[in-house]
């Protein structure tokens, strides 16, 4: 076991016992003795890994993967059924913020006693207790009750605890999620600041792209159990095949339709260059998209819309019938309308398709399918953003541009 | 596009921290605290992280005091007013419909009711803090012993207003209390304390699983109550349970010897001859000071070792406080 490890989790494993109807009184545990009917359900199983001092390391996973079970072992708010975290150094968290607060109090006790909670003593509060306020932006009203604040400057206040407490190691937990674009930003340059300053840091985030900029590593839980651990692009494409497998959305999952429905979506499926249905498409390439209806009835107004979001929940492409001006009525039946795209400079990342026929002339949806089909674009690793697209580079030095210019 | 280009560096996903950054320290440093989550964690430990969290004790009790009585217009004098209730009804009821003997009966009931609030109002609040502060024990970390415990803490700060105010009406009354037993105050209060403390990490740790224990123990306190001399003289109870010889009984209750005790150190009037007849009523054993020591002590020494257990059996449960709440 070497020592400049700041978090170790070994063999971490969480069980929770789901009761069918949770009995909490006497009576009601005497009267089910016999059929006291749970059932186990591993939150975590058998989870390890490691994070060097200084390292970022991000935890990605679908929702019920365990992520959230993991940081409360982490943080000690949850004790493992089996298993062990070993943690080096001062730990503070951006998971609940301001979970502590009284609303009787004012902002300058809750700052104490939020503090005090997270083990801080009191001496270094006080000490830090001016940058607290100036971050949390929050001079004219650190006297007023907490009560009297706004959201806004409650999850301010909390963050600016949290964070200034100079932890040596910090969890943070979709925290990105609130307050307005600006505070966002704040809070991210702040942990990037903290980065540089050698703070160990674990990261939650259902964004994917957030977790590639911030982490150098990332863990995959599915089900409670590790999938992968490995550098943070790895780890996100490893998590994005996982899904669209796990999803078997392409081709997409029927639905079907409620017979009152005059037209609906039953499916929507990528097509490939050749024709065929595919759940990989390369940047910059051609691609279709086929939304496969079902009418009830003859329809004249239907407007064939489709989107594509990417996993930050962006729509990056959407267009519709009514745009390409092709106005075609539907007769009763089935039947499919392919959208073909001459080329989809989309970078490397997950995609989803969602599919709509709405009405001609109304904001009234037919029928609506988000997430109808998913798809994984590869693109070179030159291109990072949104889009991909072609790109050189060249060094051009100054002198030789005065040159050029004189000549 | 700084970000960017680290990234790139990164990809090889080698175990390596940063080593770019300038400001890392060039070897871990040794004073850093080291925490272990597991699923058990013995005694000494959990002792150690209690005694650690000290500070946090006295901000949750500055809390709750402040907090209490913030929006009534009275404000902390309600925690003066329910003891004198109490004792204003005991004294209409006892002293002039059920015409009891006691001399000096307001201050007999006074030395009472006193450590009886203490121990009730701490115990009662303790029950349900865990189950009360559900959101801070399910969102954050910290050593959950500390919420019974501050609970007790709060009791103790109203205890001291209205031990003011008994000093108040000592005055008032021109009553001289015992003042060679007055030093036996400290060691009782504290055998309470240390007692009260106990049973409310036992019983707040149990009431996150069983909400029954927090009705239970209302039912439980209102027979306590009576089971302890405060409203009677000690002698009328524990002459009808030495004639069965379960005299000792009355003792064993961990209360009584410290009721007893505040009694003899306030109240200090030993025995009495009721008017109109011959016979001397205690109101107290006529011992000396080291025997109420003596009660006190294993008063204390009991709660001790019930505090150890509480804490054990908290250390086993709270494991899974998070999710039951």
């Amino acid at each position: 076991m070497t020592t400049d490890n700041a978090i170790e989790v070994q063999d971490l494993s969480k069980r929770f016992k789901l009761y069918h109807e949770k009995a909490t009184s006497l009576k009601e545990r005497v009267v089910n003795f016999r059929k006291n009917a749970y059932e186990d359900f591993w939150a975590l199983k058998d989870v390890s890994f490691e994070v060097k001092e200084g390292e970022t390391v991000g935890i990605v996973g679908r929702n019920g993967s365990g992520k959230s079970t993991l940081l409360k072992c982490v943080t000690g708010i949850l004790r493992p059924t089996s298993g062990q975290v070993v943690l080096r150094g001062q730990l503070s968290s951006l998971l609940e913020l301001g979970a502590g607060f009284q609303s009787e109090l004012s902002g300058r006790d809750n700052v104490f006693l939020n503090a005090s909670l997270l083990g801080i003593p009191v001496k270094e509060v006080a000490r830090r207790f001016d940058d607290i306020v100036a971050f949390a932006e929050l001079e004219h009203f650190i006297d007023n009750q907490v009560k009297f604040y706004s959201s806004g400057m409650y999850v301010r206040l909390g963050f600016a605890i949290a964070i200034n407490m100079e932890p040596d190691i910090l969890v943070v937990d979709e925290v990105l999620a609130v307050g307005d674009e600006s505070f966002q930003a704040k809070c991210l340059e702040k942990i990037r600041e903290m980065q540089r300053g050698g703070v160990t840091i674990l990261f939650v985030s259902h964004s994917a792209d957030l977790t590639k900029k911030v982490c150098s590593r990332a863990v995959v839980l599915q089900h409670g159990e590790m999938l992968f651990m490995g550098s943070a692009k790895d780890a996100i494409d490893s998590y994005h095949d996982n899904i669209v497998e796990q999803d078997q959305l392409a081709p997409g999952t029927p639905r079907t339709l409620h017979p009152d429905q005059p037209i609906g979506v039953e499916s929507a499926s990528i097509l490939s260059t050749d024709g065929r249905s595919t759940d990989e498409v390369d940047s910059g390439g051609p691609a279709g998209i086929t939304i496969a209806y079902r009418a009830n009835r003859d329809v004249d107004d239907a407007v064939f819309m489709v989107e594509i979001q990417n996993d930050s929940g962006a729509i990056v492409f959407a267009s519709n019938t009514d745009a390409l001006e092709f106005y075609q009525p539907i007769t009763e039946g089935t039947g499919e309308m392919v959208f073909t795209l001459e080329s989809l400079p989309l970078s490397s990342g997950l995609y989803m398709v969602n599919a709509a026929i709405r009405k001609r002339g109304t904001d009234h949806d037919y029928d609506r399918f988000d997430r109808a089909a998913a798809f994984k674009v590869s693109a070179p690793r030159s291109s990072l953003g949104i889009i991909a697209t072609p790109v050189h580079v060249q060094l051009e030095s100054l002198d030789r541009t005065t040159r050029d210019r004189a000549v | 596009m700084t970000v960017t280009e680290r990234e790139g560096n990164r990809t090889t996903g080698s175990l390596e921290s940063t080593a770019t950054d300038d400001t890392l320290p060039e070897q871990p440093r040794l004073d850093k605290p080291t925490r272990v989550v597991s699923a058990r964690i013995d005694l000494p430990h959990k002792l150690a992280e209690i005694w650690r969290s000290r500070e946090l004790l006295g901000f949750l009790i500055r809390t709750e005091v402040k907090v209490k009585y913030k929006n009534s217009i009275l404000g902390f004098l309600w925690s003066m007013l329910n003891p004198a209730m109490t004792i204003a009804v005991y004294f209409v009821v006892f002293k002039i419909i059920v015409r009891s003997t006691v001399p000096r009966f307001v201050i007999y009931l006074f030395a009472g009711v006193l450590v009886w609030n203490l121990f009730s109002s701490a115990v009662t609040t303790a029950t349900s803090s865990l189950v009360g502060n559900a959101g801070l024990v399910k969102k954050v970390s910290f050593s959950r012993e500390v919420l019974p415990i501050a609970a007790v803490g709060t009791s103790c700060v109203f205890f001291l207003f209205q031990a003011v105010v008994l000093a108040i009406v000592l005055v008032a009354f021109g009553f001289s209390p015992a003042w060679g037993y007055m030093w036996l105050l400290i060691p009782a209060l504290i055998a309470l304390i240390v007692f009260s403390a106990a049973l409310s990490v036992l019983l707040a740790s149990i009431n996150v699983y069983l909400r029954d224990t927090q009705h239970l123990l209302e039912v439980v306190l209102i027979a306590w109550f009576w089971g302890v001399p405060i409203v009677y003289p000690y002698s009328s109870a524990m002459s009808v349970l030495s004639r069965h010889g379960i005299g000792f009984l009355y003792l064993m209750d961990p209360i009584a010897p410290v009721v007893l005790t505040f009694q003899r150190a306030i109240y200090a009037i030993v025995s009495y001859i009721p008017p109109g007849t011959h016979t001397r009523v205690f109101t107290m054993p006529t011992a000396g000071p080291m025997w109420f020591l003596k009660l006190d002590l294993a008063v204390l020494a009991g709660s001790i070792v019930l505090f150890l257990v509480a804490t054990v059996i908290f250390g086993r449960i709270e494991g899974n406080f998070a999710e039951e709440l």
